[in-house]
């Protein structure tokens, strides 16, 4: 069974792209244009991966992360950031405090988020 | 270690205070971020030019060394040209503030000191403000320049934690 990835992106061209490199390499998606949108779909449905863009308007990826934490239904999720952003040590802490897989930087190549995703779920 | 040794390690720094403590803070970093550099660039969003001036000057620095820019004045009145001040129309004028933080550094500032980033807030939601500082960070490692960034902690946690992220230091002071 395919596996299933939740991306939450405010920017939609971004999100359409990730969908269909993900899909192309075999994994089904559901999209999220907010934070707040990916937290209610989690409640509904637990998928294998969350790849969460940083920056985005109303709450961060840092801050829908630390929900998915606190909560014990998706406290285990593997995560995946997206950002343009170059983390600084300190970043990489958080990064780590929050249990995050790995991050990808935009631009991205193809075939780098597919090797990110299959590292981090198979 | 102080200020000006924490400036000296890391070229951006994310300065935490109170509003209570705001005044003082700023009092005590001031003469710190003056010895950090030989030019310094301060952009205001809250306080105009002129009293920024006069604080700088009862400090007993020489506010020959710096360049301003005001985001502030010009919301209320049209601003007298001064030779060392950039007036930018408004806080919510991010593309100016950004371009005037770059002349900062085109015209030899080796530090710009953002008097106060969580200001900004009150104008743009937290993303944008996470995007907009991302963009000045990025500015000052390119052009290998430091930033300090000052916030108030009770502006926005969210957005403290948002920074925390790519700046070098975290300093509460």
């Amino acid at each position: 069974m395919a596996k299933k990835i939740l991306i939450v992106d405010d920017e939609p061209h971004i999100l359409e792209l990730e969908q269909g490199i993900l899909e192309s390499g075999g994994y089904k998606t559901i999209l999220a244009p907010t934070g707040k949108d990916a937290l209610l779909k989690l409640e509904k449905e637990i998928p294998d991966l969350v790849i969460l863009d940083m920056m985005m308007p109303g709450m961060s990826g840092r801050e829908v992360c630390e929900k998915i934490r606190e909560n014990p239904k998706t406290k285990n999720l593997k995560v995946i950031f997206v950002t343009v952003a170059r983390f600084s040590e300190v970043g990489k802490k958080v990064l780590e405090d929050l249990n995050v897989s790995d991050y990808i930087t935009k631009p991205f190549e193809n075939a780098d988020l597919l090797n990110r995703v299959k590292k981090v779920i198979g | 270690m102080t200020l000006s040794e924490d400036m000296a390690a890391s070229n951006i720094v994310l300065l935490i205070t109170t509003k209570t403590k705001y005044n003082g803070s700023l009092n005590a970093a001031l003469p710190e971020i003056r010895k950090s550099a030989k030019k310094i660039g301060y952009i205001t969003i809250n306080r105009p030019y002129g009293s920024v001036v006069a604080s700088i000057q009862k400090l007993g620095i020489d506010p020959n060394k710096f360049l301003f820019v005001d985001a502030i004045t010009a919301t209320v009145q049209s601003p007298s040209q001064v030779p060392n001040c950039i007036f930018v129309s408004s806080p919510t004028a991010l593309t100016d503030l950004g371009l005037a933080f770059s002349s900062l550094f085109e015209n030899n500032c080796d530090l710009v000191f953002f008097d106060t980033i969580s200001t900004l807030i009150v104008y743009q939601d937290i993303g944008t403000v996470t995007k907009f500082v991302h963009n000045l960070v990025t500015k000052a490692r390119v052009s290998n320049k430091k930033a300090v960034f000052m916030a108030l902690k009770e502006d926005s946690e969210n957005l403290i934690k948002d920074l925390n992220m790519f700046v070098d230091k975290i300093v509460e002071f």
